[in-house]
């Protein structure tokens, strides 16, 4: 009897498990962290240049799109606001060594306005993460500041490049 | 005195046992019934999708037309669906029309095909009742186009739009809502 159940129980236990690995799975790779206090997701137009010498590119280029709330606990926002924003981006990359930085203006309807300065070592067009600075300038948004993680990555349309990054902020108490 | 405690300790522990049994096989029985009505039933998936507009109008006293394309990105983001999960993302491109008349209400209609990075395609068919550029609530129709991933995945679509200028820039931000079956 002991023993029907301890295997009754095991099989239980592996089913629940197997649940819960593809729940996961299911819900991928950009749910929201339960530590931050708002995700915004920005798709937005890129548009850039380089020129490229033997031992030294740079680039610079604008992206001009639209954010979305995804999810807040700040009162600020609410899920579903939409902010324009822009950003101006420039990489340089010397003896193989590149450095990007970016600055976007997010705002709102109402022109209540906040920055986020971004800074990784890539080039512009490359997929990946990293660290911002939130920065409260206008409206609701003056005197907030803040730290962001970020994932930015970029897709070709017919003849358009677009990005879209999904920032995790924190903003300070 | 000391048997009888023995007796009890077995009768506590048997049960809990018993106890522990149930509750596990009637959450693996409630966990595999919703994977059932997922696998086979109706599956719920939200989209965000954001793109740039370009768009024409010719104009005359009686009607005017307006066409565009919009070109953008769009990323699944709560889903219940196995096969269209949550980050997924698709490039964007869809043509809208729209015509008004003095005399009777506007409609304005857009395809839309969405890609993912290996082609795999989807059309989404919008219609509402508004003027392009206008924000709105509409109904849409969302179709797996045959011989890729999302082939046979069909179903019905809520969406809201919300337009937005940006600087010179018109951009709109679509968040739809479908109801998913697959054939």
């Amino acid at each position: 009897m002991r023993l029907i159940q301890a295997g009754l129980l095991i099989i239980c236990l592996s089913g629940l498990s197997r649940h819960a690995l593809s729940a996961d799975a299911t819900h991928g790779a950009h749910s929201d962290s339960e530590d931050s206090d708002f995700t915004v997701m920005l798709i937005g137009h890129f548009d850039f240049n380089t020129v490229q010498l033997p031992n030294l590119a740079f680039s610079t280029g604008t992206i001009k799109g639209l954010s979305t709330v995804h999810a807040s606990k700040i009162t600020e926002f609410s899920k579903g606001d939409l902010l324009t924003t822009k950003c101006t981006v420039s990489s340089r990359e010397e003896d193989g060594k590149p450095a990007l930085m970016a600055l976007c203006s997010n705002k709102t309807k109402y022109k209540d306005e906040y920055a986020i300065d971004c800074g990784r070592l890539t080039n512009i067009g490359d997929d990946g993460q990293g660290r911002a600075e939130f920065i409260g300038i206008s409206g609701k948004f003056a005197e907030k500041k803040g730290i962001c993680n970020y994932d930015a990555k970029y897709t070709q349309t017919s003849d358009k490049v677009f990005i879209r990054v999904h920032f995790d902020c924190k903003v300070d108490s | 005195m000391t048997s009888g405690l023995n007796r009890l300790e077995k009768i506590v522990k048997r049960s809990i046992s018993l106890l522990l049994t149930t509750v596990c096989f009637s959450s693996v029985v409630h966990l595999q019934a919703a994977d059932d009505h997922h696998s086979t039933g109706t599956n719920r998936v939200t989209l965000h999708a954001t793109g740039l507009v370009v768009s024409s109008k010719v104009a005359s006293d009686q009607a005017t037309l307006s066409i565009a394309t919009v070109e953008g990105l769009a990323e699944v983001h709560e889903t219940t669906h196995p096969v269209l999960v949550s980050g997924l993302q698709f490039s964007v491109i869809c043509t809208l029309t729209s015509i008004k008349r003095s005399d009777r209400s506007s409609g304005l209609e857009t395809l839309c095909s969405l890609k993912d990075k290996f082609s795999n395609e989807i059309v989404v068919e919008l219609q509402r009742e508004a003027t392009m550029g206008s924000d709105g609530h509409g109904f849409s129709k969302f179709y797996g186009v045959s011989g890729g991933k999302y082939a046979g995945i069909n179903g019905s679509c809520e969406f809201d739009a919300q337009y937005m200028k940006n600087e010179d820039d018109l951009f709109v931000g679509v968040v739809m809502t479908c109801n998913l079956e697959d054939a």
